[in-house]
């Protein structure tokens, strides 16, 4: 009996074991979760020589619940090799399991278990792709398909921030491709060729952690026509602005360089300059010369009458080659600025009062007046009216050089009060009453002589334009006009605007008309003409060397002109008689 | 040359903006508290080994962190606290008795372990500054996480807690 029960036992443990082989299925292959946003299928494969009736069955499970194992009807004894999970795992916070199990007949195969699953780590896919041609650029709109269900703010916007396109652009003519990273679902792609086509795909990928990404199909586009204006435009406009910007640039730079400083006088010339103006003092005044000279000259210092100094300004002026003489002021014409007129600063102008020099008979020596309170030292002769800067308005800013001769007696103008500061006004001095003045009015010398004593003590520095006679003036000029080289300014002729009208009303138009010409704000030199004629006015900045001369020169005349400060409105009051005084080749301020 | 110091300027903040902490290595807001940290670095080498460790995790239904309400309800005013309980947690408890056979396996942990060591180290400050400050309801948290843990043996725990680390990098990868 016990043999025959221990075979027993042993054919039925053996049935069973055979039966149990025999029901044993091997469980599936690669059961794995591949989702992608919004498709969470399980995938599996067959096992080990399955026979073809097998079906499986899927179960699932949340992770951390007490909930055990839940099938899923939709893939009950399914034939396919995959299951979509989508609904029963929407909560991106929870982390989800699932099995899958293979029955055949009889044969049921062991449960084949996922690894977790969290809806975040499902792959990101694009809803919607769509790309439109703009000339030579191409604008993609991406549409990312989001989660279904309820799904958190914080979670959505997280996955918003967090998302890159990888574009892939292919030319198809030469298959060679361009990748671009892109972080908005929106963008442009720029700077393609003309008359292309391109192939896009678009591969999304998160930032912050490792999801399956996969890229679309490629779209292809071509790109347009070369609308040549189109390219044109922006190199046109952006050629013509900094051509714009170049031109200002150069503009303000030669505005610059006609803006200058008063020129300190070599002091090779000073002994020339001294020469020069001894001899224009001693000239008479011509008067018709002035008059009849047409061409416009600059008071200078060595600017000696027409006759004897033509040759000598000329040659010391080479800078004035423009056309520039040294008008022959005559001396009696300097602007009568005498230390009333200098002190007289009609605070308004702030020009340096160069008192140009009116090559006046008299020993008025026109001398530079620095503006305002150096003003004094030049002391215009009184002649004719400078008109040209007197022709600035009185009340404008001159900085005209005071244009020494034309400083009728009944003051020179002292419109230069007013003139701008750094208008190099060269006032020609006019030779004779007549003459114009223009610009500033230089000191003559003439009206030093009583009022030069009292002018040397009163520029404040640079040449102090009072020197009476030309010995002297010769001693002083040189210690005044080291001074004077660094005075800049034009003395201002204060304008005694009731005498002035009436000497003015000899001068008639064009006096006025240089004034007109002048304009307050030029820097330019004015050249001198006749007073009948108008003044043009040039501007130029060598003009400033011999004027230093002619102050120079001026200053042995005409007594003290300082020249500094030229910005100050000391108008030297152009005393009627000291106009005639004006050597016409006053010098004209000096910038 | 009025240019050269606004070009200078241009290159330098064009320079920094170029070297701004790319997305590997972002600044965290635990509360008031800013810390740079790379997630992307831990994430990456959690991933290599994800299904190594919680393959070693048969116990489905307790959670250690999320047990029995989520870690991602967790207010971020709180953060600064739980995260600084969290990694020192982690540091102390979970790592040191993770030790696998797999050589890899233990070059990941080590990694993590010491990314998670820095991270702490800044936190730490803001701790001392008092800009972390704990509620109620975090420390409540902090202390059913404890006991979850001490819930099971040792070498489980541990286990389960590192493969659980997902989860935690979820949750703090929504403090940026």
């Amino acid at each position: 009996m016990v043999p025959s029960a221990t075979a027993l036992a042993l054919c039925l443990a053996l049935l069973l074991a055979c039966l149990t082989h025999g029901e044993r299925l091997p469980s599936p292959r690669s059961v794995r979760f591949t989702a992608e946003v919004g498709w969470h299928l399980l995938r599996w494969e067959p096992g080990h020589n399955y026979p073809s009736n097998t079906h499986y069955n899927v179960e699932y499970r949340v992770y951390a619940s007490n909930i055990s194992w839940t099938p899923i009807p939709e893939c009950g004894k399914t034939s396919e090799l995959s299951c979509d999970l989508t609904n029963y795992t929407l909560d991106p916070e929870q982390r989800y399991y699932a099995r899958v199990m293979a029955v055949s007949g009889d044969q049921k195969s062991p449960w084949k278990r996922t690894g977790s699953f969290s809806p975040q780590e499902a792959g990101l896919r694009l809803a919607g792709q769509s790309l439109s041609v703009m000339g030579n650029s191409i604008q993609v709109r991406l549409q990312l398909l989001l989660p279904p269900g309820n799904i958190s703010l914080e979670y959505r916007d997280l996955q918003e921030t967090m998302t890159q396109y990888h574009v892939y652009i292919r030319r198809t003519r030469d298959n060679h491709t361009l990748t671009v990273v892109e972080k908005s679902p929106e963008f442009t792609i720029r700077e393609l060729f003309w008359v292309t086509e391109y192939c896009l795909s678009v591969e999304p990928s998160l930032a912050n952690r490792p999801v399956p990404t996969s890229r679309t199909d490629e779209q292809c586009v071509t790109t347009g026509h070369g609308d040549r204006s189109s390219e044109l435009l922006p190199a046109i406009l952006s050629s013509s602005l900094i051509t714009l910007l170049l031109l200002g640039l150069l503009g303000a730079l030669l505005a610059c360089t006609y803006i200058r400083k008063p020129v300190r006088t070599p002091s090779v010339l000073k002994s020339f300059m001294k020469q020069s103006s001894l001899r224009v003092e001693h000239e008479p005044p011509p008067s018709g010369s002035l008059d009849a000279d047409p061409t416009q000259r600059l008071f200078l210092c060595q600017k000696e009458p027409e006759s004897s100094p033509e040759g000598s300004t000329s040659t010391a002026q080479p800078p004035l080659e423009q056309g520039w003489k040294l008008p022959a002021w005559p001396k009696d014409q300097l602007c009568p600025l005498g230390p009333t007129g200098s002190r007289d600063s009609s605070g308004t102008s702030t020009d340096s009062g160069i008192c140009l020099h009116v090559s006046s008979s008299s020993s008025s020596s026109s001398s530079s007046s620095s503006s305002s309170s150096s003003s004094s030292s030049s002391s215009c002769s009184a002649g004719p009216e400078p008109q040209g800067y007197r022709q600035q308005l009185p009340m404008t800013e001159d900085s005209g050089v005071g244009l020494g001769s034309p400083c009728p007696a009944p003051g020179c103008p002292s419109g230069s009060g007013n003139a701008s500061p750094g208008v190099p006004g060269l006032s020609p001095a006019p030779g004779q009453d007549d003459v114009e003045f223009r610009g500033y009015l230089q000191q003559s010398k003439g009206t030093v002589g009583p009022e030069q004593a009292s002018d040397k003590g009163v520029p404040p520095s640079g040449c102090a334009g009072s020197v009476q006679d030309v010995g002297s003036t010769d001693t002083v000029l040189d210690i005044e006009c080291s001074e004077l080289a660094v005075s800049k300014g034009y003395l201002k002729q204060s304008s005694p605007e009731r005498p002035l009208t009436q000497d003015l009303a000899p001068w008639g138009a064009p006096a006025w008309d240089f004034s007109s010409q002048v304009g307050p704000q030029a820097p330019t030199l004015l050249s001198w003409a006749a007073p009948n004629a108008p003044l043009t006015s040039k501007a130029s900045p060598d003009l400033k060397t011999p004027f230093d001369l002619n102050i120079f020169n001026n200053t042995a005349f005409l007594g003290t002109l300082p020249l500094v400060s030229s910005l100050s409105s000391n108008w030297i009051m152009p005393p009627i008689k000291p106009l005639s005084q004006l050597s016409g080749d006053s010098k004209d301020s000096r910038l | 040359m009025r240019g050269s110091p606004l070009f200078l300027c241009l290159l330098s903040t064009s320079c920094w903006v170029s070297l701004m902490p790319t997305a590997a290595d972002k600044i965290f807001h635990f509360g008031t508290c800013r810390v740079s940290m790379s997630l992307a670095e831990i994430r990456a080498a959690f991933t290599a080994i994800k299904a190594n460790i919680q393959s070693r995790d048969p116990i489905r239904t307790l959670s250690i962190l999320s047990h029995p309400h989520s870690l991602h309800k967790v207010k971020s005013a709180d953060r600064c606290c739980i995260t600084h309980q969290l990694l020192t947690f982690y540091v102390d408890k979970v790592f040191k008795h993770c030790r696998t056979e797999d050589s890899f396996v233990n070059r990941k942990i080590s990694s993590i372990a010491n990314s998670f060591l820095s991270a702490r180290r800044r936190l730490g400050q803001c701790h001392e500054q008092n800009n972390c400050v704990c509620g109620e309801e975090s420390t409540e948290k902090f202390k059913q996480i404890l006991a979850n843990y001490e819930g099971l043996n040792v070498t489980s725990a541990a286990m389960k807690s590192l493969g659980e680390l997902d989860i935690l990098l979820d949750w703090m990868d929504k403090s940026r």
